[in-house]
């Protein structure tokens, strides 16, 4: 990676179509997040025909600008009427709710946002300093590490995604199952193809991210009539901006968000949701003030805004390094990037490093526009609140099906969405997870190649995976893994 | 059937298919492992699951429960729904088909208003249009007869 590649990368940022995408995917992000129903998962899949023919860092402003402004949103319903926009905002709604109770509601938005643009930007730093050296390390590795540790991550997914270890992992096999429909990746003979010219290619896993993530949403939107309608909030805002004795007061949570959002982002199956509540609890542990807690504590608001807007930059570490995308949001970016032409992983460092830098400028360009945009729009984005979600499932329903059309120009991808719809809202009725199916997919052609070439290249002997050192490292841990939820069960079970 | 065995016995059922379509494909190669090997692995594996799914203790507030809600048929209608307007896509293109179909959903989210009902299906319908073909050229389904 040269000087020449980030300044290069600078250019790009910052040319009026990056900012401009930057700018509209703030906004996006701002109002899809504060809506409570919808998610920035589903935002960004419903934004993602709009990337198709724009240039990649171009794509990535607009996506990288929806999902930190997004994580951002999410506070201000949790704030204001107490429901949280976003999952990730949920440790939020517990002081910030009580703060706006108390007639603080436009300090706490204020709080909210600065913390969010606080952890954004540390995670970013993170990313920065910790990326490269990952890459560097991951090119090294053969393709049996490769393997193992794309396995690692998909175990991981599957374990922690939902309440059940085998439900995750059926979820993430079926994922698995799915990819091998088109050529066989080492010979190129058809499977599962029924002589269809259009599953030659495989299925394409961006109908099935539609699919899986909106459809169900519009199913159970449309088949409960009117749907539920959001309540009213009444507080009125007051002051945005906490003064700066207060901002230095708030450093230390600030800090504590940004490091546990950051690091739990970087692990793959965990997340905002996590991070929030851990964030919070650590926070107010090390706290001066810990009785403020749970009765409208401004720390209270900090750190989890802080943990959830740093997970921005932990979830691109493992999905730029190592092409192992750890959430829903970051799976869609790595839709982004092979819809581009690109695929993530340590090659990625090495053959575009331009783009990469052009990602880290993005994601410095989102946070500076999530501050200024959401300082000075909060007023207004505040009023989407008072719309019901059920009026734009009409919009969603649209856009997923002509989203999907737009991939390749054919309705066979459309059919082949709606088709995941179904599955996905089936995996939901019977409480499966979505996500390791979702993983599965992105890692499943990967997964079999290099299973095969590595069994290929040590003719056919199974041990090749237990002979390399990391690799058997790695699938230690896939063990470690799947063992850990079954042990951590065993003692609850037998004192019940 | 408890919606759990029901959910195995699915799951059981999709393993055994695939097992089934991959009979042509050779297992082994001489290379190292033939076409049909990680699927049939898989399938393998998935079988494992579903067995482990069908004998698991009942966990605390079991997450089966919500498969034994209704609506169903809603659910259903509303598949069918988006697979006609698929199906609309195809025959009409986007313009003919997305204007009935924006009115007929304005309607299930519960409005009421003609009125309101043209402006949101004209609203939309031109609305995606502007942003993705215009702005953002992305293609939109042509009518085959306009």
């Amino acid at each position: 990676m040269t000087d020449a590649a980030i300044w290069q990368a600078l250019g790009q940022a910052l040319s009026w179509p990056s900012l401009l995408a930057s700018f509209v995917g703030v906004l996006l992000g701002l109002v899809v997040g504060a809506l409570p129903g919808l998610t920035i998962s589903l935002g960004m899949v419903l934004v993602l025909p709009l990337t198709f023919g724009l240039p990649p860092v171009v794509a990535m402003s607009l996506m990288l600008g929806l999902f930190a402004a997004g994580m951002t949103g999410g506070s201000y319903s949790a704030i204001l009427i107490n429901i949280p926009g976003t999952p990730s905002a949920s440790a939020t709604a517990i002081d910030g709710y009580r703060m706006a109770r108390r007639g603080e509601a436009g300090k706490a938005l204020g709080v909210s946002v600065i913390s969010s643009v606080y952890g954004g930007i540390f995670s970013l730093v993170c990313l920065v300093l910790s990326a490269p050296l990952i890459a560097r390390v991951a090119l090294q590795f053969g393709a049996a590490e490769q393997f193992a540790l794309l396995t690692l991550g998909l175990t991981l997914i599957a374990a922690f995604a939902g309440s059940s270890l085998v439900k995750g992992l059926i979820a993430g096999v079926l994922g698995l199952l799915l990819t091998t429909v088109g050529q066989d990746p080492m010979v190129g003979t058809p499977r599962f193809t029924f002589g269809r010219v259009e599953l030659q290619a495989g299925l394409h896993f961006i109908p099935a991210l539609i699919g899986l993530f909106a459809i169900p949403q519009v199913i159970e939107g449309l088949r409960g009539g009117a749907g539920a309608v959001i309540p009213r909030f009444t507080v009125g805002l007051t002051s945005l901006l906490p003064s700066w004795r207060e901002l230095g007061a708030l450093n230390r949570s600030m800090v504590i968000g940004s490091a546990v959002g950051t690091g739990v982002g970087a692990i793959p199956g965990t997340g905002g949701p996590i991070a929030v509540f851990l964030a919070y609890d650590l926070a107010r542990r090390v706290s001066r003030a810990p009785q403020a807690f749970g009765r409208g504590s401004a720390e209270g608001v900090a750190a989890p805004e802080a943990a959830n807007n740093g997970v921005t930059g932990g979830a691109l570490i493992p999905m730029l390094t190592l092409g192992i995308p750890g959430d829903p949001i970051s799976a869609i970016l790595l839709g982004v990037l092979i819809v581009q032409g690109l695929a993530p992983g340590p090659l990625l460092f090495k053959e575009h490093p331009d783009f990469v830098y052009g990602v880290f400028w993005a994601l410095l360009l989102a946070n500076v526009m999530t501050l200024v945009v959401a300082l000075l729009s909060v007023r207004f984005i505040v009023q989407v609140l008072r719309l019901p979600t059920s009026a734009l499932l009409p919009a969603i329903a649209v856009l997923c099906v002509v989203g999907a059309y737009g991939l390749r120009n054919t309705l066979f991808d459309s059919a082949v969405m709606l088709g995941f719809g179904a599955v996905g809202y089936l995996l939901n009725r019977y409480g499966f997870p979505v996500v390791p199916m979702i993983i599965g997919l992105v890692l499943g052609g990967d997964l079999e190649e290099q299973f095969r070439l590595a069994l290929t290249l040590s003719g056919g002997d199974p041990t090749v995976f237990l002979r390399q050192p990391i690799a058997a490292g790695f699938l230690l841990l896939t063990f470690a893994a799947l063992v850990w939820p079954i042990l951590r069960r065993a003692p609850t079970q037998s004192t019940r | 059937m408890s919606a759990r065995v029901g959910a195995a016995l699915a799951v059981l059922a999709v393993a055994g298919t695939w097992a089934w379509l991959a009979r042509g494909l050779p297992v082994l190669a001489p290379e190292g492992p033939g076409s049909a090997f990680v699927p049939l692995l898989l399938c393998g594996l998935l079988a494992l699951l579903a067995l482990a799914l069908l004998i698991q203790s009942k966990p605390a507030g079991d997450d089966f429960a919500h498969a034994q809600s209704p609506g169903w048929a809603q659910a259903a209608g509303v598949l069918a729904l988006l697979s006609l307007y698929v199906a609309a896509l195809a025959h009409l293109g986007y313009f003919l088909a997305t204007l009935p179909f924006v009115g007929i959903t304005t309607w299930l989210c519960g409005a009421r208003s003609p009125l309101f009902i043209l402006g949101a299906a004209v609203g939309l319908t031109f609305g995606v249009w502007l942003v993705l073909t215009v702005l953002f050229a992305v293609p939109l389904p042509r009518s085959p007869w306009l």
